[in-house]
């Protein structure tokens, strides 16, 4: 079974091998589409056939011209903010006005922070727990819905319901549902055990009942994903499982999962990476509190510019925030991804 | 709040005593009140669930209203009660002129004109707070808006917190520290202790003295 996976994976079903087009003897591949090829395979550079200067110049020409306009408006957008934005963390503001350059005094102020730790803390124990069940959860109902049967359709709509509702809705019928004098819960764990249920104020329970609301309303867009990934997979090989006589465990634990990997990672990673910056829930739902309890970091990075106008340390806090989410998805991706290739 | 030179003083002894006296009242509080936010302080009384709140007067014109209130015409207004020395915190709405106004003078003009005697008057008859006087002593404001007299007496007593830059990252601690006694029901003298402790150091690290 192992020994098979390279074969799908490399090509479409029923075409073994490389797939057609990069063999190194074709003629019509790019002199750059071809040095691409052999550093990645760390062989020695075949023989090139002679190609007219004039073409060789004139491709990259081409595809920077084409590029030109993409790149412009990445820069313009991505990166011309993020470098103000660490250029901003290395001054001190007053009444919103930057007065001076204090070069990493911002960074050393936030590592001596027991606050910003304890949001991240916060913030990691939301990513992980949210995006864990939330995948969990997305994986069960798409192999339970992967098979044609009526009604469907509208089952499947239905659950896309909570992913489509604005977040700062969600976050206020929510508040409703968990409101400890006109709540919904409260009103029935009275019902059941003689008293009134404060989540939102408890700081045991706000945590878990922020998730919950994630989970509600982000566990639809992880089955919707693993289920389009389930509906494309090859046929044969499940065929041939069957045939060999194995269970759905077995087929689910060496066929959907590693033919699934692609899928998995970028959805955990979507969901991770969203998770981690997770603002309106927690804003509408809590602001943070009680007292601490629910502060993650972005929260305090808006708190921190827009009510304490502290925009230096707020932008240190967001550089540094970036820094650890890139780290975060390398090690999702890598985990990931060294899971299933060790299946 | 603070005692001379910004040195912090909301963890002296008489804030303490002043907050296990609040923390006490609780028991008299309706559930889940740590998480309350103003409006649902405000509801919290418009469905006769509750005896007293300080409520800010935005909220008052409400209290009258049958379709909002379940208590229509039965909340009375009055400044807060007193021990030693009567006060009422008050809130304050600002106005300015912006750097970057096209029109400097004509916004200072219509500032001049909004906030003189007779247009704050028809202001306060239409339901408005005021901020002057003689248009909270106006008869048929105070008919419409019968917490306006009370309202006077607040202003009279009024203590304002220190509307500084760093005034809300203080606020915030303070905020913070006053919910967390609210949910464990106790803990005034460490909690206030420690917000103290971490003010301190954010006004020094801002350049005050801070004692």
């Amino acid at each position: 079974m192992k020994e098979s996976h390279p074969t799908i994976m490399s090509g479409p079903p029923g075409t073994p091998g490389p797939a057609p087009g990069w063999s190194d003897g074709e003629v019509n591949t790019s002199a750059d589409s071809l040095a691409l090829i052999e550093g990645e395979g760390g062989q020695a550079p075949p023989q090139r056939p002679e190609v007219a200067p004039t073409r060789r110049r004139r491709v990259p020409l081409i595809l920077l011209a084409l590029l030109a306009p993409t790149a412009l408006f990445a820069l313009a957008l991505t990166i011309l903010p993020l470098g103000y934005a660490v250029v901003t963390s290395f001054r001190s503001f007053r009444f919103g006005q930057p007065v001076a350059f204090i070069g990493l005094q911002n960074y050393f102020d936030l590592f001596r922070d027991s606050n910003f730790y304890r949001s991240l803390g916060t913030t990691l124990t939301f990513t992980i727990v949210a995006t864990t069940v939330e995948f969990i959860l997305g994986m069960m109902l798409a192999l339970l819905l992967k098979e044609e049967f009526r009604w469907q359709g509208l089952i499947r709509s239905c659950l896309m319901i909570p992913m489509v509702v604005a977040p700062v809705v969600v976050g206020i019928v929510w508040r409703l549902l968990y409101s400890s004098d006109v709540g919904l819960l409260s009103y029935g764990v009275q019902l059941m055990m003689g008293h009134p249920i404060s989540v939102l104020s408890n700081p045991s329970l706000a945590l878990p009942a922020i998730i919950l609301v994630d989970i509600w309303e982000w566990t639809p867009f992880m089955f919707l994903i693993l289920l389009a990934g389930i509906q494309s997979l090859p046929q044969e090989p499940f065929e041939a499982a069957r045939v060999d006589g194995a269970g759905p465990w077995s087929t689910f634990r060496y066929l959907t999962l590693p033919m699934l990997r692609p899928v998995i990672v970028v959805a955990v990673l979507i969901r991770a990476l969203d998770a981690f910056t997770v603002f309106d829930q927690v804003f509408v739902l809590t602001q943070g509190g009680p007292g601490m309890a629910t502060e993650v970091s972005t929260l305090m990075v808006y708190k921190t510019a827009f009510r304490f106008s502290q925009f230096g340390y707020a932008a240190a806090m967001a550089v540094t925030l970036l820094i650890l989410v890139l780290f975060l998805s390398a090690a999702i991706s890598r985990s990931l991804q060294g899971q299933v290739r060790q299946v | 709040m603070f005692e001379g030179d910004w040195k912090v003083a909301f963890n002296s002894p008489a804030a303490i005593e002043a907050l296990e006296f609040y923390l006490r009242l609780l028991d008299y509080a309706p559930p889940g009140v740590a998480e309350f936010d103003s409006d649902q302080e405000g509801q919290t009384m418009l469905q006769g669930n509750a005896f007293a709140a300080t409520m800010w007067t935005g909220w008052c014109g409400q209290v009258d209203d049958p379709n909002k209130s379940k208590v229509a015409g039965r909340i009375s207004f009055s400044v807060p009660p007193k021990k030693v020395k009567q006060v009422a915190k008050l809130g304050l709405f600002m106005t300015g002129i912006a750097a970057s106004a096209p029109n400097k003078q004509g916004a200072l003009e219509f500032f001049n004109w909004f906030h003189s005697s007779a247009v704050q008057t028809q202001f306060a008859r239409a339901g408005g707070t005021p901020c002057k006087v003689s248009a909270f002593k106006d008869e048929d404001s105070c008919r419409k808006s019968r917490w306006l007299p009370e309202t006077l007496k607040a202003l009279s007593i009024g203590l304002a917190s220190p509307r500084t830059a760093d005034w809300y990252k203080i606020e915030d601690i303070l905020g913070t520290a006053l919910n967390q006694t609210l949910i464990e029901k106790g803990n005034a003298k460490r909690r206030l202790d420690a917000a103290a402790s971490e003010a301190t150091a954010f006004l020094k690290n801002a350049g005050y003295s801070a004692g």
